[in-house]
C-alpha cells in the first residue's frame, strides 16, 4: 500500500511540473472551446490535434489531450445551459434544467453547480481510478491469449448494446470496423492483406482521418442543414448558487458522482447513460420532483457529476484492459500507441512512471479546469455568438491540415473525406459510428489473441469454453446481447429518440 | 451533436430526412452486402489454415460473413426504421427550399474539400486554403468582399499557425 501511495504521490508531483502543467492548460482551453462550438466533438478535437503532439513526448501529449477531454465535457455544459443544444452528447441532460435556469436569469448559477459538480466528481473520480487501476491491472496480467479474446469479445458485445440503432446495424457496425481494421499488414505473419497493392494501406487504415471524417467532418455535413440556434445573451452575473441550492446541490453531486462512476467503468456505456439515470435517481428522491424540468439546480448538478465521473471511470477499462469504451478514447489509446505505448495490463509494469503521471494530470487537470472556468466564463459566452459559417470553415481547414500533416500525403486527406461522406450517411441510416471505430482499433487485437489461443490449442475452439474466465466472460457477453435483444434494453435509442423530438419538449422530462 | 429544441425557437430544425426511409435502409444493406462478398472473396484468395495454426485468411472469412449475414438481415428484416420523426408542417415550401439549399450546400462542401486535398501539393497550402476559405464562405452565404478578405488573411494566418508550431505546410513552386 505504501509503495502505491508513493506511486501517486509521485505521479502528481510529475503532473505538477511546469511543462506538464502548462500542456494541461492549454488542453484545458481547447477542450472547453471545442464543447463549447456545437459542430466538433472531443474525439474528432482531439484526433485533429495528435500530429501536433509528435514532437511533445508521451507525457506531455497524454496530458494536454486528456485535459481536451475534460474540458470538452465543461464547455458542453455552456452551450447546453445557454443555447439550449448540448456541446457534446453527455450534456443533453443538463438542458433540461439548466436552460430554464438560464432562462430565468440563473444562467451564472447554473454554470457554477455545473463546475463544482464537475471538479468533485473528477478528483473523487480519479481518486477512484488510482485506487482500481493497480488491483485490475495485476488481474489482467494473468490473462493468456484466450482470456483476452474473450475480454475483448465483452468489450465489444458491450460497445454494440449500449449504442443507438438497431442490434443488428450495430453488430454490422462492428464488423465493418474489423474489417477495416484487417487492412495492411498481417499481424502475425507480415503479409500484406487488402491493401490492394497501395502503399499508403501497408500501416492499415490511419485511425486519425477515420475519426476526423466520422465524427468532424459528418457532424458538419449534418449541422449545414439546421438553423444556427441562438444563445442567451442576458448578462451572467454571480456564478455561485444560493446557500440553499448549494445545500440541495450537495447531495445530487455525491449521487451523480456514485452512478457515474459505477456506470462509467463498464466499457462501452455510453456517457448519457448515467448522467441520465442520476437525473433520474434525484427526481425520485427529491421532495419536490416537480421542479425539474423547470430548472431544479439538483438535476444540473447531478447531471455534470455524473458526466464528469463518467469521463474519469472510462479510462480504468482503457488504462487496465486496453479495452476504449467511446470513440474519444479510441483516440486517446492512438495516441499513446502513436507514442510506443500501448494501454493494457503491462502499461502499469512497463511505464509506470508515465501512467502515474498521466493520472496525477487528471486531478491537475480538473483543478485547472475549475480555476479556469470562473473568470473566462465571459468569453466562451462570446465566442458562442461567432456566425457558425466561420466556424464551419475553421473547422474543416483544421481536420484538412489534421489529416494532411499525419504522414503528408493527399490519401489520408481523401480517407478522412470519404469517412465524412459516410458517416453522413450512417447518421441518416441512425447506423451507430462508435462500434465501428472501437473495432477498428480493438480487431487487430482480437485477431492476434484468437489466433495464438488457437495455435496454442491445434486449432481445438473449446479453449474458449473450457477455460473458467474465459467461458465466464463469454458467457456474461452472450448475457449482454441476449438481455439487449431480448428484452429490448436500449436505454440510449429510447433516450434519444426522446431528446430529439422537436415537436414534444413536454415529452423531455424523464 | 444531439440537438435539444426550444419550443420557442425552431433552431435547430431539420428537413425531413430521405434516408431514414426504410427503403434506403434496404438499399444501403443490399450496398453493404456487396462489399462483404467481395470482402469474403479476397479472403478466401489468402491462406485460412497454414503449418501454424490459422492463416491470413482465417479471421478475415470469418468477419466477412458475419457482416454479410448481417447485411443480409438487415435487407429482409429491415433494420429498425426509426428516424428523426416527422416535423410539424408549418411552411411546407420552406423547409423544401431549406432541403435544397441544405444539399447544395453539403455537396458543395464535399467537392471543395476534394479539390483542395488535390491541390495543397501542387500549389501550396497557403493558395489552396485562401480559395477554401473563399470558396466555402461565399457557398455558405457570406457577401464576397469578405469572404476574399477573410481567405486571404486567413490562410497565411494559419500558415504560421502551424509553422509556430513546427509543423510543415506544403509550398507551391512560387515559394508560399
Amino acid at each position: 500500500m505504501d509503495s502505491t501511495f508513493g506511486l501517486w504521490v509521485q505521479g502528481i508531483s510529475a503532473a505538477l511540473e511546469p511543462s506538464n502543467l502548462l500542456f494541461a492548460f492549454v488542453g484545458c482551453i481547447i477542450g472547453t472551446l471545442v464543447g463549447v462550438l456545437p459542430g466538433l466533438g472531443p474525439a474528432a478535437a482531439m484526433a485533429i490535434l495528435i500530429p501536433f503532439t509528435y514532437d511533445l513526448g508521451p507525457v506531455p501529449a497524454i496530458v494536454m489531450l486528456s485535459a481536451i477531454y475534460f474540458g470538452t465535457q465543461y464547455g458542453g455544459t455552456i452551450t447546453s445551459v445557454l443555447v439550449n443544444v448540448p456541446g457534446e452528447s453527455t450534456s443533453v441532460v443538463t438542458c433540461l434544467d439548466g436552460h430554464p435556469m438560464a432562462k430565468s436569469g440563473r444562467a451564472g448559477a447554473a454554470l457554477g453547480i455545473a463546475a463544482i459538480g464537475s471538479l468533485f466528481a473528477g478528483l473523487v473520480g480519479t481518486f477512484l481510478l488510482m485506487v482500481l487501476a493497480l488491483p485490475l491491472s495485476s488481474l489482467a496480467l494473468r490473462f493468456g491469449p484466450v482470456e483476452m479474446f474473450a475480454l475483448l469479445v465483452v468489450g465489444l458485445s458491450l460497445v454494440m448494446s449500449f449504442r443507438g440503432g438497431s442490434l443488428l446495424a450495430a453488430f454490422a457496425m462492428t464488423m465493418i470496423g474489423l474489417m477495416l481494421g484487417l487492412v495492411g499488414l498481417d499481424p502475425v505473419q507480415g503479409a500484406p492483406r487488402f491493401t490492394f497493392g497501395n502503399h499508403n494501406l501497408f500501416d492499415g487504415v490511419q485511425l486519425v482521418p477515420v475519426i476526423m471524417g466520422l465524427f468532424g467532418i459528418s457532424e458538419l455535413l449534418a449541422s449545414l442543414e439546421e438553423r444556427s440556434p441562438q444563445p442567451i445573451t442576458r448578462k451572467i452575473t454571480s456564478l455561485l448558487p444560493f446557500k440553499e441550492e448549494r445545500k440541495d446541490a450537495a447531495l445530487a453531486i455525491t449521487r451523480g458522482t456514485g452512478v457515474g462512476f459505477a456506470l462509467g467503468i463498464i466499457p462501452g456505456m455510453a456517457g448519457i447513460v448515467p448522467t441520465f439515470m442520476a437525473y433520474a435517481l434525484e427526481k425520485r428522491v427529491s421532495k419536490h420532483p416537480e421542479r425539474f424540468g423547470h430548472g431544479a439546480i439538483e438535476g444540473v448538478a447531478s447531471a455534470e457529476a455524473s458526466n464528469n465521473a463518467h469521463a474519469q471511470a472510462s479510462m480504468v477499462p482503457l488504462l487496465t484492459l486496453g479495452i476504449p469504451g467511446t470513440a474519444t478514447l479510441a483516440v486517446m489509446m492512438g495516441a499513446f500507441m502513436i507514442n510506443g505505448i500501448t494501454p493494457g495490463p503491462f502499461l502499469f509494469v512497463d511505464h509506470p512512471e508515465i501512467v502515474w503521471t498521466v493520472i496525477g494530470s487528471f486531478i491537475v487537470g480538473n483543478v485547472v479546469l475549475f480555476i479556469l472556468n470562473f473568470p473566462l466564463v465571459h468569453v466562451w459566452v462570446q465566442i458562442l455568438r461567432i456566425p457558425s459559417r466561420y466556424l464551419h470553415v475553421a473547422i474543416l481547414i483544421f481536420c484538412l491540415l489534421g489529416a494532411f500533416t499525419l504522414r503528408n500525403n493527399t490519401f489520408d486527406v481523401m480517407v478522412m473525406i470519404a469517412f465524412g461522406v459516410l458517416g453522413y450517411i450512417f447518421k441518416k441510416l441512425d447506423w451507430p459510428t462508435v462500434p465501428l471505430v472501437i473495432a477498428i482499433i480493438l480487431g487487430p487485437l482480437l485477431e492476434r489473441a484468437l489466433r495464438q489461443s488457437l495455435e496454442l490449442s491445434d486449432g481445438d475452439a473449446s479453449v474458449f469454453v473450457t477455460t473458467p474466465v474465459s467461458a465466464g466472460l463469454l458467457g456474461l457477453a452472450f448475457l449482454v446481447v441476449a438481455v439487449s435483444v431480448l428484452s429490448g434494453l436500449r436505454p440510449v435509442k429510447r433516450l434519444s429518440s426522446r431528446f430529439s423530438n422537436p415537436a414534444g419538449k413536454a415529452d423531455q422530462k424523464p | 451533436m444531439s440537438t435539444l429544441h426550444s419550443s420557442q425557437a425552431p433552431a435547430g430544425r431539420r428537413p425531413t430526412n430521405p434516408l431514414t426511409r426504410f427503403g434506403a435502409k434496404r438499399l444501403a444493406a443490399a450496398v453493404l452486402a456487396i462489399v462483404c462478398a467481395a470482402f469474403v472473396l479476397e479472403a478466401s484468395s489468402y491462406p485460412y489454415m497454414d503449418w501454424l495454426g490459422p492463416g491470413s485468411g482465417f479471421f478475415p472469412m470469418w468477419v466477412g460473413s458475419l457482416c454479410l449475414l448481417a447485411a443480409l438481415g438487415m435487407l429482409i428484416f429491415g433494420s429498425s426504421p426509426a428516424g428523426n420523426p416527422p416535423l410539424p408542417t408549418d411552411g411546407e415550401a420552406d423547409l423544401a427550399e431549406d432541403r435544397t439549399l441544405a444539399r447544395m450546400r453539403i455537396g458543395g462542401t464535399i467537392v471543395i474539400l476534394v479539390l483542395t486535398g488535390f491541390a495543397l501539393q501542387p500549389i501550396g497550402f497557403n493558395i489552396a486554403a485562401a480559395a477554401m476559405i473563399t470558396a466555402l464562405l461565399l457557398l455558405y452565404g457570406t457577401r464576397p468582399v469578405i469572404a476574399v478578405l477573410a481567405g486571404l488573411v486567413g490562410a497565411p494566418a494559419v500558415f504560421f499557425l502551424f509553422a509556430a508550431l513546427h509543423v510543415r505546410l506544403p509550398v507551391g513552386p512560387l515559394g508560399f
